[in-house]
């Protein structure tokens, strides 16, 4: 069963994750593949209907969860690392695999870990997507999870990782622009079937966004489902926290 | 009109090289639909780039132009051909007080893709099945296509009909494939449905019996039992 996150302590346990770098629509964010979803108003779909497409979304089995599950994927750890903005990473890139009809490859995030110097440190989502553009995401089969240093990688890790590079991205406002702009805009990019790149400015703490399930009993009528890196897999988060405040759709890899 | 005033703009440019003084566009005068590549400005100062203005003619069906930027410190534009036909890509430039025009003529070839061919009729024929999408355009689809391209539920019937779906075959068209990979026939194969024709980047699907062969091309039917109905056609 999911896990639902009420308890405050966890709140700011851990800051893996650094405020966002590049302007929503700048030339910078374009640079990385980066497209602002509000330039295209169509991607967007009217509260109205969530209910409708949730639900058909859940029977149809179109979200990166379903993806997920049907390739049994586990649960991660990032152990004592902060690295939270690597395996959110990885785990969007691991869903858009899946989504774009590949085999389920486990990603090592910690050979994104030259993006802070093979420090134990947190990191820009931002300068994650140039990062894992640039030189990839290696298999798991090169690298454990939990480790923040490349002592125990296997040789061929950087070759590899050029075969899991994520291409393309919607981009969204930001949840401290407008919160009920961001719920339309995550809502929408998870029923267009991609996994998202979140942020989570409350817990300091970076995810994959997975999923979306209906619920009338909470706030926005949303109940946000993420795949979290601390041992747990696929948690639900509801009310003005499920919200993201950064949200990055994969929609592509190369 | 727009043939008029563009045969005047072609004709001044090719008497006077531009109309900017120094200023130039350099770059190819020919691109393919869907293509894309560097022009190079030469000649503009920092003043100069600060407030010029790119424009194309005529703007309808325009190549896709993104803003001018700098490249190692050199101004250039980015232009990927949109449709094909003859235009004009025009930088106003502020030289010494007075605003100028530089042009650069841009034919965009490409043809309108070739009829589909139809599947023989073979009977019990299982096919393996790729499907070639504009990714940024999912959201435009009907909700049918999309669940095709992204529903777990479509792709375990698939497989119960006896069917595949080829590794990593629910693909962007501008993924870079591995010309020696599974993928590359299919790239090759759905070519000419690619361009992007009035109603833009439709998702294709392509199919092949199982054991290998030919490789059809289709657009994509609107839902899932009009592809099973499509699979169906040949058997």
């Amino acid at each position: 069963m999911p896990r639902i996150i009420t308890d405050r302590t966890l709140v700011e346990q851990q800051w893996g994750i650094l405020p966002r770098k590049i302007a929503y629509g700048s030339r910078d964010a374009f640079r990385r593949g980066m497209y602002p979803v509000d330039d295209q108003a169509d991607v967007l779909i009217n509260e109205d209907e969530w209910q409708e497409r949730i639900n058909d979304a859940h029977e149809q089995r179109t979200m990166p969860l379903h993806h997920l599950q049907k390739a049994n994927a586990p649960a991660r750890s990032q152990g004592r690392t902060n690295f939270c903005w690597a395996y959110g990473m990885a785990l969007a890139v691991e869903g858009e695999e899946l989504r774009e009809g590949k085999n389920y490859i486990r990603l090592a995030p910690a050979t994104l870990g030259w993006l802070v110097n093979w420090r134990n440190k947190g990191y820009y989502l931002s300068e994650t997507i140039r990062g894992a553009a640039e030189r990839g995401i290696a298999s798991s089969k090169y690298a454990p999870d939990g480790v923040s240093s490349m002592a125990a990688f296997k040789p061929g890790w950087k070759e590899d990782a050029l075969s899991h590079r994520p291409s393309e991205w919607w981009d969204t406002i930001g949840k401290s622009y407008s919160v009920n702009a961001m719920v339309k805009q995550c809502v929408s990019l998870i029923l267009n079937g991609l996994p998202g790149y979140i942020a989570y400015n409350w817990w300091g703490h970076a995810l994959a966004m997975v999923g979306v399930r209906w619920n009338e009993k909470v706030k926005n009528n949303i109940e946000w489902i993420a795949w979290n890196s601390h041992g747990d897999g696929v948690i639900t988060i509801t009310g003005d926290r499920g919200v993201p405040d950064e949200f990055y759709a994969l929609r592509a890899t190369k | 009109m727009h043939q008029v005033f563009f045969a005047c703009l072609i004709s001044l440019f090719l008497v006077s090289g531009t109309l900017g003084g120094d200023v130039s566009i350099l770059g190819p005068d020919s691109l393919e639909v869907r293509e894309a590549d560097l022009f190079h400005v030469e000649g503009l100062t920092a003043e100069q780039f600060a407030d010029c203005i790119v424009s194309v003619f005529p703007k309808k069906d325009k190549p896709q132009v993104l803003v001018l930027q700098t490249l190692n410190n050199k101004p250039v534009l980015y232009i990927k051909g949109r449709t094909a036909g003859k235009f004009a890509v025009i930088l106003d430039v502020n030289i010494v007080g007075k605003y100028d025009l530089v042009i650069h003529e841009l034919t965009i070839g490409g043809g309108p893709p070739p009829p589909d061919p139809t599947p023989d009729p073979i009977p019990g024929q299982k096919w393996q099945v790729v499907i070639i999408n504009e990714s940024s355009y999912i959201d435009n689809l009907p909700r049918g296509q999309q669940n095709i391209l992204n529903s777990v539920r479509f792709r375990e019937r698939l497989i119960e009909k006896g069917h595949k779906l080829v590794l990593g075959g629910v693909v962007d068209q501008d993924t870079k494939y591995d010309p020696g990979g599974v993928l590359a026939p299919f790239f090759v194969a759905g070519k000419s449905m690619l361009v992007p024709r009035k109603d833009e980047l439709k998702p294709i699907i392509l199919i092949s019996a199982l054991s290998g062969g030919k490789i059809y091309v289709f657009p994509l039917p609107k839902d899932e039992a009009g592809v099973f109905k499509l699979l169906e056609k040949g058997m």
